[in-house]
């Protein structure tokens, strides 16, 4: 069998730890519980699976009170909890172009927020944040890394702005949790969302949010909690509060053996081999005439993640090619994210997304350059 | 020795409560709480000698009462 070299990264990684597929097999056939619901021994190991996860997660995002950290399906349902929940009562949001739509869909829907845009590069002025604050401003929320180009935001800046003028400050770590060092405390960070099954290296259907002392969620979805039973309004004590219905038990446990990988390899190396793969890929590719990348060239300032375009071909078409002729899964389009593709100078045809995982080698980033020159020289031959 | 139980609002509170006792080596056990009030709750398991180290994590675990079981049945003695 020949495995497709799979740069899809930034949507999830497909290759995990063998310890995260062990356990999500072994967890399955042997947990498949309903952590919590009841006195019998798999509620209370289920409990104590969800407890040892959020434990790994605290000492990962250096988070001092872990019950404070709920599972959610993904980063998108963390994200929609979040904003909902700090605007249920009204107020205004800021939030950045480089954003994704499960954030921009969500604020928009409430209808009172602001966009800062980026500069062409992606990156975000924490000045131009500051200027937006209105009087009835409750929330600010910055992506940590874009799923579009890569860069990284002035988190740690943005977040002393938000604690100096008493807002609330959320941070859409989807692209970053794993790789990118995230301190919710030093960066003043008081909800945190993040995707288990990207750059964590979990499974798919894992994610979760990071509330901290300063905010007051109203709960946005409501039901079971195994808790609190005779009352018929939602418990507040956290993580019930954001655990209505049943937790995805193996899942969680498989999350919590990823998160070990993490700590033993350690997230900054894995996020230098990431930038290595994406510097290499970078210099190649802006040596071949009509291709362009996107963002800045400051590695420091960039994860895993390029995304690129090829002069007179649509993205869609650059990324089909790249899947069916050379085997090598890309993304293509506008990544949930027209505003970022427009802050970038894409929105008209979007661009080709390749993003690095722990997993990647220079033998992809090769594979990939190699056929991108290949399909430029085609597309030449034809033209002239 | 007769047996307590610190009813706490989560199980997630009832497993870390839990896990701070083991790790002092006292034996301790995650249940569902008998007759709650609330309706549905957790708590810690242990014997009663242990009851003023419990009292101890009132605050950081969000302990909101310790019942104590005998032959008798099961009283507040918080």
């Amino acid at each position: 069998m020949v495995f497709m070299i799979y740069l899809d990264n930034p949507a999830t990684t497909k290759r995990k730890p063998l310890s995260v597929v062990t356990s999500l097999t072994k967890n399955t056939l042997l947990n498949s519980v309903n952590a919590g619901r009841g006195g019998h021994k798999y509620s209370i190991k289920g409990a104590k699976i969800v407890t040892d996860t959020a434990d790994k997660l605290a000492k990962l995002f250096k988070i001092s009170a872990p019950e404070r950290i709920a599972f959610t399906q993904n980063a998108t349902l963390a994200l929609n909890m979040a904003i909902n929940g700090i605007l249920s009562q009204g107020g205004h949001a800021i939030v950045t172009s480089m954003e994704h739509n499960s954030v921009l869909r969500p604020v928009n829907k409430l209808g009172n927020y602001t966009v800062v845009y980026a500069d062409n590069e992606g990156y975000v002025n924490p000045e131009d944040i500051k200027a937006a604050i209105k009087d009835d401003t409750k929330l600010i929320v910055c992506t940590h890394a874009s799923n579009v180009s890569g860069s990284i935001q002035p988190i740690a800046e943005i977040g002393k702005i938000a604690r100096a003028n008493g807002l609330i400050f959320l941070v859409d770590a989807a692209q970053s949790a794993g790789t990118v060092d995230i301190d919710v405390d030093a960066m003043c960070i008081d909800l945190l969302a993040f995707s288990g099954h990207k750059s964590l290296l979990g499974p798919l259907g894992t994610g979760g949010l990071y509330v901290g002392e300063r905010a007051r969620l109203e709960p946005y979805i409501t039901g079971g909690t195994g808790s609190l039973s005779k009352s018929l309004t939602q418990p507040l004590t956290l993580p019930d509060m954001l655990h209505s219905g049943t937790l995805n038990t193996p899942a969680i446990a498989a999350l919590g053996r990823a998160v070990d990988f993490i700590l033993k390899k350690g997230s900054s190396k894995i996020l230098a081999h990431e930038r290595l793969l994406a510097e290499n890929l970078i210099n190649r590719l802006d040596s071949i005439d009509g291709v362009s990348v996107l963002g800045g060239r400051d590695m420091n300032k960039r994860n895993g993640t390029v995304a690129f375009t090829v002069d007179g071909m649509p993205s869609e078409e650059v990324s089909r090619i790249l899947a069916v002729q050379y085997d090598i899964a890309t993304r293509g389009g506008w990544h949930c994210a027209y505003l970022a593709h427009k802050t970038l100078g894409t929105a008209r045809h979007g661009a080709v997304r390749a993003g690095f995982s722990y997993y990647n080698s220079m033998y992809d980033v090769r594979a990939l350059s190699y056929a991108i020159s290949d399909i430029v020289k085609n597309l030449r031959a034809v033209h002239f | 020795m007769p047996q307590i139980y610190a009813e706490v609002g989560s199980i997630t509170m009832a497993t870390r409560l839990s896990k701070e006792l083991s790790a002092q080596k006292i034996k301790a056990e995650v249940i569902h709480t008998p007759n709650s009030t609330s309706g549905c709750s957790y708590s810690v398991k242990t014997d009663e000698k242990y009851k003023d180290i419990l009292t101890k994590y009132t605050a950081r675990y969000k302990i909101k009462r310790i019942i104590k079981s005998d032959s008798d049945g099961f009283y507040d003695i918080s």
